[in-house]
């Protein structure tokens, strides 16, 4: 009887602990407790430093760089001590910084990510953690971790500098196009909203697509190359302001002065050339505007006062000759 | 025996309760639609549901052009406007088709024009109406087709009916649509025109 007693007590264990082995359930508590916090309202209360993490793609970048210069400015002017860290693109490596943030009792992260899906880890641990993580520039692909996500719009500011190119163009032409990291989401959604204008008028054609990986030295090789096999372009259009100058001066050098190129960003390089009658326009993304917002969310949000939503899309601004003198270090100023 | 009954019932108790949880499977991202039966976004279908009570909220909620122009101007991204206006031409030099208005009491400097056909390009429908959110979409591409194909509503069911032609021009347009401007333009996409 006493050994009965046992064994039945063994396999009810042995029961339980395999159903409780499985992550899935612990994942679920964990969902519910979540839920239950947000329903009551409850803030994360940060890592209890008053220090904000910056952590960005490479500053190589400029428009990398504004992000941590603003994240610095706006974060030491709330009272914060602010940490900059580049993360390279490298997931690994977005998530050891995030580590040492936790490590560090980061009061909030600010984050331009590594990837839609790659980053969800990273933003998990934060988040379990209680450090609230605003995501500026980029979007993950999971609502209910961030704090907020602050997005640019790509989608209407690709299609929006599209059509400015195509009234350049003048409804007509053969064109190529260079696209971005072909990984990247951006990358798509720029492509696909160029495209969703363009491909309305059938006589503008594409003869070109490469992807020059969002590289200006890359778009230089690739745009010269393009020129000797399909002299007749008349139009490029370009991912980001990077691949855009690659273009440029490729065109330049080989003396064509008349091919219209459009990118996406808003550096000032762009708004040199655009001003120089180079290039046609640009996108802005409000990158200053974005980063702002969300060291003032963040500071907010550790007083207390969650934002209203989670994911905001900031509209892109087409930047053309017409307005390109509102346009200085990611700021449009109207 | 008592106390071994009560083992065995708590045993069942777990394992049932555990049964929702424990049989999860995996879907890979981009497969849902195989388990939820919901296939890809469809823009069309989602703007062609939507479009009576997208066009009766603008409507209902428009603004007096002239009004607008002579008071705060166009809102950004786009405004809810409706007026009457004469008709200057019907615009057909481009692949985007216009009909260039003057509406009376505004004398400013913007050029005024009602999209009427071939390519339509902005998000102003879309983005003057409330009933639909981004929030609502997946991501900003769905976000972004739901307005070109709103745009495309407004050339089904408000323009292409209208069969317009050169006739037009002298003519007085009666309006309803969404405003956007820029760099002293302002460009109306309808929902609806009546011309007379």
């Amino acid at each position: 009887m006493k050994s009965k007693k046992v064994l039945a007590g063994l396999m009810t264990a042995a029961m339980v602990s395999s159903m409780f082995a499985g992550a899935v359930f612990a994942d679920e508590t964990e969902a519910a407790t979540e839920a239950a916090a947000e329903a009551a309202g409850e803030l994360l209360p940060g890592g209890g430093s008053k220090i904000i993490y910056c952590i960005t793609p490479s500053t190589s970048n400029v428009y990398f760089k504004t992000v941590q210069d603003l994240a610095t400015s706006t974060g030491e002017e709330l009272g914060y001590e602010v940490k900059c860290f580049s993360h390279d693109d490298d997931a690994a490596a977005q998530l050891e910084l995030f580590e040492a943030a936790i490590a560090d009792g980061a009061a909030a992260i600010v984050c331009d990510n590594a990837g839609a899906d790659a980053s969800v880890e990273a933003v998990q641990k934060a988040y379990d953690a209680g450090i609230p993580t605003f995501l500026v520039d980029r979007e993950i692909n999971q609502s209910g971790l961030a704090a907020a996500q602050l997005v640019a719009d790509n989608a209407q500011g690709a299609a929006a500098i599209a059509e400015a190119w195509v009234e350049a163009m003048n409804y007509e032409g053969k064109y190529a196009e260079l696209l971005g990291l072909e990984t990247d989401t951006n990358c798509q959604v720029r492509s696909e909203n160029f495209h969703s204008v363009i491909d309305e008028y059938p006589d503008l054609e594409m003869v070109a697509q490469q992807s020059a990986n969002w590289d200006q030295t890359e778009a230089y090789s690739k745009t010269e190359a393009i020129l000797q096999s399909n002299p007749e372009i008349t139009g490029i259009i370009c991912g980001n302001d990077t691949m855009a100058c690659g273009a440029v001066q490729a065109c330049l050098d080989a003396g064509r002065d008349d091919i219209k190129i459009i990118g996406v960003d808003g550096s000032d390089d762009a708004a040199a050339y655009i001003k120089s009658g180079n290039m046609v326009g640009t996108a802005l993304q409000q990158i200053a505007l974005i980063t702002q917002t969300a060291v003032e969310e963040a500071d907010a949000y550790l007083n207390g006062t969650a934002p209203a939503e989670e994911k905001q899309l900031i509209p892109c601004v087409a930047v053309t000759a017409e307005n390109v003198d509102k346009l200085a270090g990611f700021v449009y100023t109207e | 025996m008592k106390k071994r009954t009560s083992l065995i019932a708590v045993s069942a108790l777990i394992a049932v309760s555990l049964t929702g949880c424990g049989f999860v499977k995996v879907v890979p991202i981009g497969e849902e639609g195989q388990y939820t039966g919901k296939t890809t976004f469809d823009s069309g279908a989602e703007s062609s549901s939507d479009w009576t009570s997208v066009s009766e909220e603008i409507t209902n909620t428009a603004t007096d052009l002239t009004e607008l122009l002579n008071g705060d101007g166009i809102a950004s991204p786009a405004s809810a406007v409706s007026g009457k206006a004469t008709i200057v031409e019907f615009n057909t030099e481009t692949p985007k088709h216009y009909l260039l208005v003057t509406v009376e009491g505004y004398t400013g400097d913007e050029e005024i024009r009602i999209q009427a056909g071939g390519v339509y390009s902005g998000t102003a429908i879309r983005d003057a109406q409330t009933l639909k959110a981004f929030e609502d979409f997946t991501n900003q591409t769905e976000w972004s087709q739901y307005a070109k194909s709103l745009n495309g509503e407004a050339d089904t069911q408000v323009v292409a009916p209208l069969a317009l032609d050169d006739s037009v021009a002298g003519k007085t347009v009666t309006f309803a649509g969404a405003a956007a401007e820029s760099t002293g333009k302002v460009t109306i996409t309808p929902v609806s025109l009546t011309i007379e």
